[in-house]
């Protein structure tokens, strides 16, 4: 208890940052719609796409929970934009700086002498610009490849995933199965077939490097 | 409490989540590639087995194509060596051949006969994860091979999308091919379309009993009055039951108490009335100086659903059987009609009338909430009925000019005709199991 309140003590004065705890591509969010109010005598619109729609490149990935919808302003749009044209130059000057890999594997990279990232540095690496859109990549990429027909069921399946440093797919498990073959599988299947992704930009390859993916299928919001 | 909340922002401070979390809360709109060979023949001399093989798998092709849900690739772009045609084993097959033309899904299988009787062997794999998911062996007169192709479209269903198939299932509907009401049936995918009536007169409102593998229907018989039939599918005859005091709009058949709801106008106006299964008015369960129409029961049949003009317009409302309460559960549109509760219990979809003035299907909860258009912009859709297994609902549209028969997924997504005759098609009836 008393250690505890040494720590209460000492974590008083960090101000813990909005994008620590909501990342920050939760103002950026495009596919979040407003609310239209639905006049009288007036049924809703359909939810039915009228065309094939484009794979939902745009979709907001939360990292722990589900963020609350939030109407985009224009101000945060303007921030968004330039959020985003900042963090793609960087990570462009990322690509063209990034070191070519001597070996597929992190395990034998040239990374591998850096050591172990802090928890501040996780955590720093895991609210970056650069892992928001590189997830928001493969998050698109992933739902491109999975094929899942039911509407209203509430299977969820985990699958981790270890990458390398080009993409691939070195190591890959069932965290939590659904219970349910046939959804398991085409979470399996889509993984599969997602396999290599783009590699990842030079500044994440560390945290990559010791830590997992994991994708959430949930079945009950498709 | 301050201590706690405390404590706990230091522990989420100190141990943040190093694992990397990517939600995946969406699918692809795409359908699923799958690539159905020919069974091989053992015999190829025989006219039979190669005749067989030809209906086995054109029947599971359309099954699949006609579900929506399935991409079924032409098998003029297979490229798979002839010479490993015969390969049906995971670990024989080169799964790369069908990695090149986009196959997810690989049916494989052989057909051979002992006297008349056929044997096919059908595999199901998966490219992807280049493993067996299933395998079945149907064995059947020649006569079967539609009936032997539907149930491995199930277990074919089953094995890719987790859902039972509904390829053995029937639709009654009422056709119109020459200018008179009549009662018909197809199989599901369309085919076997078939005239049951020759009364050359209005018929109406089929309902499916699930127990006896009976279709009720109205029509008027030979004196012009209203009267309730019973088809009965197995025997192929049709049973006169009680005459009606007025036309019936929508008939439901409960199979726990065996009874019908229907509208009647008795006593002046429609209303509902609870009936035997011999068509014997029973009970009178609303009482109301307004229309009473469209009821349809719950599958555990302690309710109904029901429009009723009682507020002003058409609304949908249900009532609980047993107290008799009655609750409103549509507030929009106008028009609103042929409410159908799902096998699941879960869900009511419906007809209604937007300001665009064409009638459209919704589907909402039980309790009215969670309303939602499922066809836009495409004519007039109506009378929704539930697959079996609650996964589709059948509909009628004009979008194409006459009234066709459609389905779609319960989303409104993966919309097929079904019917293409050049006349038209209502109050479409999924068979109940």
């Amino acid at each position: 208890m008393i250690a505890c309140f040494i720590l209460w003590i000492q974590a008083k004065p960090i101000k813990i940052k909005k994008s620590h705890i909501i990342p920050a591509h939760v103002v950026w969010a495009p596919t979040v719609k407003s609310k239209q109010k639905t006049p009288e005598h007036k049924l809703p619109p359909p939810d039915v796409p009228r065309t094939k729609p484009e794979p939902p490149k745009e979709k907001a990935v939360s990292l722990e929970k589900k963020p609350l919808p939030k109407t985009p302003k224009k101000e945060e749009e303007e921030d968004r934009k330039k959020q985003l044209a900042d963090a793609l130059a960087q990570i462009k000057q990322q690509i063209d700086d990034r070191p070519i890999p001597k070996d597929d594997n992190f395990a034998s990279g040239p990374e591998d002498k850096a050591g172990t990232l802090t928890s501040e540095q996780i955590a720093s690496l895991q609210s970056s610009p650069a892992m928001d859109i590189y997830k928001n990549d493969i998050q698109a990429i992933i739902i491109n490849n999975f094929l899942w027909y039911q509407s209203d069921t509430h299977w969820v399946t985990k699958i981790e995933i270890k990458l390398a440093s080009d993409g691939r797919i070195v190591d890959a498990n069932v965290l939590e199965s659904s219970g349910n073959i046939s959804f398991d599988q085409a979470t399996i299947r889509a993984v599969k077939k997602s396999s290599p992704f783009p590699p990842p930009p030079a500044t994440l390859i560390p945290l990559f490097k010791q830590e997992t993916i994991v994708f959430a299928f949930r079945g009950s919001q498709l | 409490m301050k201590w706690s909340i405390g404590l706990f922002i230091i522990f989420l401070w100190t141990s943040p989540q190093a694992k990397i979390y990517i939600d995946i809360d969406q699918s692809s709109s795409r359908a699923f590639p799958i690539a159905i060979v020919t069974p091989t023949v053992k015999n190829t001399q025989d006219k039979d087995l190669a005749e067989v093989s030809e209906v086995f798998i054109d029947t599971l092709r359309r099954d699949l194509r006609v579900m929506g849900v399935f991409d079924v690739i032409s098998p003029k772009g297979f490229i798979e060596p002839q010479k490993e045609a015969g390969l049906l084993k995971a670990s024989e097959i080169n799964f790369d051949h069908w990695k090149k033309i986009e196959a997810q899904g690989l049916v494989k299988g052989e057909i051979k006969n002992v006297a008349d009787t056929f044997v096919i062997e059908m595999y199901l794999h998966d490219v992807t994860l280049q493993k067996q998911l299933t395998a079945k062996r149907y064995v059947g007169k020649k006569d079967q091979a539609r009936e032997m192709a539907h149930r491995f479209g199930n277990a074919v269903v089953h094995a890719l999308i987790g859902e039972q198939g509904v390829f053995d299932t029937q639709i009654a509907f009422i056709c119109n091919p020459k200018g008179k009401k009549e009662l018909c049936m197809m199989s599901f995918n369309g085919w076997n379309y078939r005239k049951i009536t020759d009364y050359k007169n209005i018929v109406l409102s089929p309902a499916w009993d699930p127990l006896t593998n009976s279709i009720y229907f109205t029509a008027f018989n030979k004196k012009e009055k209203p009267q309730l039939y019973l088809y009965q599918i197995d025997r192929k005859k049709i049973l006169s039951l009680t005459s009606l005091p007025g036309m019936v709009i929508g008939l439901s058949f409960d199979p726990v108490s065996k009874n019908i709801i229907s509208a009647l106008t008795k006593d002046g106006n429609s209303e509902i009335y609870l009936l035997n299964r011999y068509g014997d008015a029973i009970k009178r369960l609303t009482n109301h100086r307004k229309i009473d129409v469209s009821a349809s029961y719950s599958p555990d049949g302690k309710e109904m659903v029901f429009v009723s003009d009682r507020d002003g317009s058409e609304q949908v409302y249900k009532m609980n059987l047993e107290s008799q309460k009655v609750t409103r559960l549509t507030f929009k549109g106008t028009n609103n009609a042929s409410p159908a509760w799902s096998p699941k219990g879960d869900k009511i979809a419906f007809s209604g009338m937007d300001t665009d003035r064409k009638v459209d299907i919704f589907v909402m909860n039980t309790d009215g909430s969670n309303l939602k258009r499922l066809t836009y912009d495409t004519g007039h859709n109506e009378d929704p009925t539930w697959a079996p297994d609650g996964n589709f609902i059948a509909f009628t549209s004009n979008r194409t000019g006459k009234s066709q028969i459609y389905m779609m997924r319960p989303n409104g997504k993966m919309q097929t005709q079904l019917t293409f005759k050049p006349w038209d098609h209502f109050m479409p009836a999924w068979e109940r199991k």
